[in-house]
């Protein structure tokens, strides 16, 4: 980074933490601090629930994944547009008019405080992992990319988010979700004129798509019928559909999002909003990702992303380890090479109307490539801990840090920061939301003032920040753990939206059948996931199916 | 009318799990009802994914 970018980037946080604390003023009361006294019009709103949805490691993830991948995770977020229709028609109006704060107290007044309980121990176990995560996650990527201290990195963000969201609380979080949310299309838009910018002078667009499709990176859409098969059209409908009604309409820190507007009208085209937009969005940054890839057919990209890690291993103590390296380095660059002329061979024929090199020339040229890859990475994990080699996170970064002008670097560093604040300070705000009303106001001291609950909940927010902070700061030695807690939401997620169907769709059901639904549905799933092989994204289906049809059976014999 | 912690303390509520027919709900942005607008948004998805299969088939470079 120079001095622009730090310029950029420093006056890019100011300017949320100043904004922040302007547009919370005034919220000294409950109504005011939690739902901004419903005063929240709808684009305010949908761009929220944007934000908080794209996390940092959307954002980066994303676009690496595209560049290893291809672009078919874009149908993860087909279910999504249904999913808010169907909260808009459903849940919203219903939340409005029972005037709730959580969305677990509907859960008691529809069924029994056990219920709620439970959901909202569940919400506060899941989100609390969640938001360790939103913080841990991008500031390894950064420290890495950056050269920074990943403690430094954890401090400056949770301080930022703390800095507003403790005094502000929801219209603090909400107005700067909407700047940060500017600040990521606007950082979007950048990335992807910049990967096509940066070209060589005589590969074109259309050379670049023409390029990436024969590598096999456009891949949007794929009609397989294969349960194992993660990314499909079915798998995104329906099972992405199932984890947006679940994570629409069941969590906190997004149904808090939608309970702040003017009325039920705006809360729905918030929603909507989001049905329009975030489709596009998606394969907007994916094929920017697969950009990235064709820009990396002519430039020789790093063969292991992660700096730290090839700079450990180029220096490795170890001599024949060293020597391995180095050997798969030098057939690594041959095979990189190889591509690069393979790459030009096939526009030249392309333009020529020849049908010599064709497609299968570069995918083997590709293959190559990838091969003398793993080859390094798997002297990586053999000289490392054992545990497996993931770079994708850190592709995109490398791109930008190595070829981006001085200025943009700043910029997208500064977008990164706004996806991961932007999360953070929406979840913050949810967990102390949940904290206060669900557990301290109903359990342990009902009765109190106004002025006692915003502070109760000022300090829950500041709690919640400091234990993400901390969770960060201890995250490198948690191991697998990081990868139970991405597990954690695809295992929970289900049973959550089926005592929530329960509860709107089905007025027969008590609390016991809702209850023991609830507990069922959760060995159902955990069941699925160590005996089969489907993807975890209709984890969500078998959950929800379960505990419905368990709650409708134990309330038709057990009757309130 | 009761809402939130008022509501469950009051042993006579029971909450609502279907809208009543008098509510008085805004229009929606665009369209008459919101109905149209879900059906508008349904179509809307679907030509997305119309679009994104033709762009797979376009650059579905063989060999």
């Amino acid at each position: 980074m120079r001095m622009l970018d730090w310029v950029v980037l420093i006056l890019s946080l100011v300017a949320i933490v100043g904004y922040g604390l302007y547009k919370g003023r005034g919220s000294g009361s409950i109504q005011a601090y939690l739902l901004a006294d419903k005063s929240m019009p709808w684009w305010a709103m949908g761009l929220s629930i944007m934000a908080t949805q794209a996390s940092a490691i959307t954002f980066i993830g994303t676009t690496g994944q595209a560049y290893v991948d291809g672009m078919r995770f874009v149908q993860f977020y087909f279910g999504l547009p249904l999913a808010m229709i169907i909260i808009s028609a459903v849940a919203v109006p219903l939340y409005h008019r029972a005037r709730v704060v959580t969305a677990y107290e509907y859960l008691e007044q529809r069924f029994d405080a056990k219920t709620r309980l439970a959901a909202s121990i569940i919400f506060l176990v899941q989100r609390g992992l969640g938001v360790g995560l939103a913080l841990y996650a991008p500031a390894v990527v950064l420290s890495v990319i950056l050269g920074w201290s990943e403690r430094v990195t954890v401090l400056i963000m949770a301080g930022v988010v703390i800095s507003y969201a403790v005094p502000g609380g929801i219209k603090a979080v909400t107005w700067t979700d909407v700047q940060q949310m500017m600040l990521i299309f606007l950082g979007i838009l950048g990335a992807f004129f910049a990967a096509v910018w940066l070209m060589p002078s005589d590969v074109s667009f259309a050379d670049a798509l023409y390029l990436a499709g024969a590598s096999g990176r456009l891949n949007a859409i794929d009609f397989s019928l294969d349960p194992n098969n993660r990314y499909t059209v079915w798998s995104g409908l329906i099972g992405g559909g199932f984890l947006a009604l679940s994570y629409f309409g069941c969590d906190q820190s997004q149904v808090q999002r939608y309970l702040t507007g003017k009325s039920v009208g705006h809360s729905r085209t918030s929603l909507m909003f989001n049905a329009v937009v975030k489709v596009p969005l998606q394969f907007f940054i994916l094929l920017t990702g697969a950009m990235v890839f064709v820009f990396y057919q002519f430039e020789p990209p790093p063969m292991l992303f992660n700096r730290a890690v090839q700079a450990s291993m180029e220096r490795a103590a170890d001599v024949p380890a060293a020597e391995q390296y180095h050997a798969a380095r030098r057939q690594y660059e041959q095979a990189l090479e190889h591509r690069r002329d393979t790459a030009y061979r096939l526009l030249d024929a392309r333009q020529n109307n020849s049908s010599t090199p064709n497609a299968a020339e570069l995918r083997e040229a590709n293959r190559a490539v990838e091969a003398a890859r793993r080859e390094g990475i798997a002297l990586v994990e053999q000289t490392g801990d054992g545990r497996a080699y993931d770079d994708t996170n850190y592709i995109f970064l490398t791109f930008v840090t190595t070829y981006f002008p001085v200025g943009a670097v700043g910029l997208i560093i500064a977008a990164i920061f706004a996806a991961a604040m932007s999360t953070i300070s929406a979840e913050l705000n949810s967990l102390a939301t949940t904290s206060m009303i669900d557990i301290y106001r109903r359990h342990f001291h009902r009765g109190a003032t106004d002025r006692h609950y915003v502070l109760i909940a000022k300090a829950a927010t500041a709690f919640w920040g400091v234990y993400a902070a901390a969770f960060a700061f201890f995250g490198g030695r948690l191991g697998s753990l990081i990868e139970a807690v991405n597990l954690v939401g695809s295992l929970f997620y289900g049973s959550l939206l089926g005592v929530f169907v329960l509860a709107f769709g089905f007025p027969s059901v008590t609390g016991t059948g809702a209850f023991t639904g609830l507990v069922v549905g959760e060995i159902a799933i955990l069941l699925t996931s160590q005996l089969t092989g489907i993807s975890f994204l209709w984890y969500n289906v078998v959950g929800c199916v379960v505990v419905v049809a368990t709650g409708l059976l134990v309330s038709r014999f057990r009757p309130a | 009318m009761l809402s939130g912690e008022d509501a469950i303390l009051s042993k006579d509520f029971r909450p609502e799990t279907k809208m009543p027919r008098d509510f008085n709900d805004d229009r929606p942005p665009v369209f008459n009802t919101w109905g149209q607008l879900y059906a508008a948004i349904t179509g809307y998805l679907f030509l997305l994914i119309g679009l994104f299969y033709a762009f797979t088939r376009a650059y579905r470079i063989s060999p």
